[in-house]
């Protein structure tokens, strides 16, 4: 059907579309969603999708809390809202499995700077270990949560007319609905309540050579 | 001129009465995977401290090519955290784009204790990009609430830079 010289036109065309199309999707995402939207208390990913699709708005970023880690995804590629609640929840557990990893490098890095008794003789390396188990303790914890499917999301950005925005703000789980220029409106999305700095309990209670005696087992030195 | 003046006396005030308070972590570092993800890890060490403004927000940016992302994620535990992916390459006007995370209230950090943040990004990869990575100081400049869109740049230091390879981890301390 197409000349020897006709088929790599077509192709170099089609992808010259193809990239352009690609950009086209990503430019027409940048700047302020339309509105951002807070709730009284998180939402379940099958809440927010919706909440979204009844009424027909998109959903263009979420922001979510768990054990006083706080995240936002955003998506610059039109997606379903299906879509961008499935890959927030599944980066985010990817993201903890590698720091995870990346934790346990950072406890081999301290251990194999500091001494047992240097630790021991110094308060403020105890708080850094403290902080590193802490952190590690914490990413485990997110993990279990968010596998469990916990509701974590507190806010969300979409891009909607003003008669949808007014059909969102009128759910009764939504505690504000701010259009992207109103500036004073779009302030503390996320609830007080969530503003939480946790720590594990058990390593709070270590000592000095508790501490390091973690810190070598979870390391893996 | 004057208030140019005054600023500069300010400042002077304040490195005297925190010595080696720093706005930016004094400590810290930068892991990525070699593929979509990178962490750090940020420490002020003894002293907190040092800000310019009277409620300072402190705001870690990592600068690379935005041209293959279809998504952007941050996490961080800071203090009063926030994570700013929506305004990634709202103010740009090349290919490098900041993806921040960062606290509204960097009063609230805790002397020699670390804090986690991640940046992990979707589509598709370049064989490689640069990065730079740096530390800002940030104060609530366009409304008096906590939200990205209020948070304007005091001032900037850079922690370091260099080349993401793809398929190519790498981890650097400050």
């Amino acid at each position: 059907m197409f000349g020897h010289r006709t088929v790599p036109l077509l192709i170099a065309v089609l992808a010259l579309l193809t990239l352009s199309l690609a950009a086209g999707r990503v430019t027409a995402q940048i700047g302020p969603s339309d509105a951002a939207i807070s709730f009284l208390a998180p939402l379940g990913d099958a809440d927010v999708r919706a909440f979204v699709d009844d009424r027909g708005v998109q959903l263009t970023s979420l922001h979510a809390s768990v054990l006083g880690l706080t995240g936002s995804y955003r998506s610059y590629a039109h997606i379903s809202s299906a879509a961008l609640v499935r890959d927030a929840r599944e980066s985010t557990i990817t993201t903890f499995t590698n720091s995870l990893g990346s934790s346990a490098q950072r406890l081999r890095a301290f251990t194999g700077s500091n001494s047992a008794a240097q630790v021991a003789g110094d308060a403020g390396l105890q708080t850094q270990l403290r902080s590193l188990l802490n952190i590690r303790a914490k990413l485990q914890r997110a993990i279990a949560l968010l596998t469990q499917g916990t509701a974590v999301i507190y806010a969300i950005d979409v891009n909607a007319t003003p008669t949808q925005l007014a059909a969102l703000a009128s759910d009764w789980r939504v505690r504000a609905v701010a259009a992207a220029g109103d500036l004073a409106a779009r302030q503390d999305l996320k609830p007080a309540a969530l503003e939480v700095i946790w720590s594990d309990s058990e390593i709070d209670g270590l000592d000095a050579p508790g501490l390091y005696t973690r810190a070598l087992a979870e390391g893996g030195r | 001129m004057k208030k140019l003046v005054a600023l500069v006396v300010v400042a002077m005030m304040l490195s005297r009465t925190f010595a080696g308070a720093m706005y930016y972590p004094t400590s810290g570092d930068f892991w990525y995977n070699g593929q979509w993800q990178a962490d750090s890890y940020t420490n002020w060490g003894c002293c907190p401290g040092g800000w310019l403004t009277a409620d300072p927000g402190y705001e870690h940016d990592f600068a690379t090519n935005y041209n293959y992302f279809t998504s952007c994620m941050t996490w961080t535990d800071l203090p009063y955290a926030y994570d700013d992916c929506p305004t990634a390459g709202v103010d740009e006007t090349g290919n490098l784009w900041v993806f921040s995370y960062g606290s509204f209230h960097a009063q609230y950090t805790v002397q020699n204790t670390s804090y986690y943040g991640s940046w992990t990004f979707g589509g598709g990869s370049s064989g490689s990009d640069p990065y730079y990575l740096q530390g800002q100081e940030v104060t609530h400049a366009f409304c008096s609430g906590d939200s990205i869109w209020c948070m304007g740049a005091v001032r900037t230091t850079t922690l370091g830079s260099g080349t993401l390879y793809w398929g190519q981890s790498q981890y650097w301390t400050w």
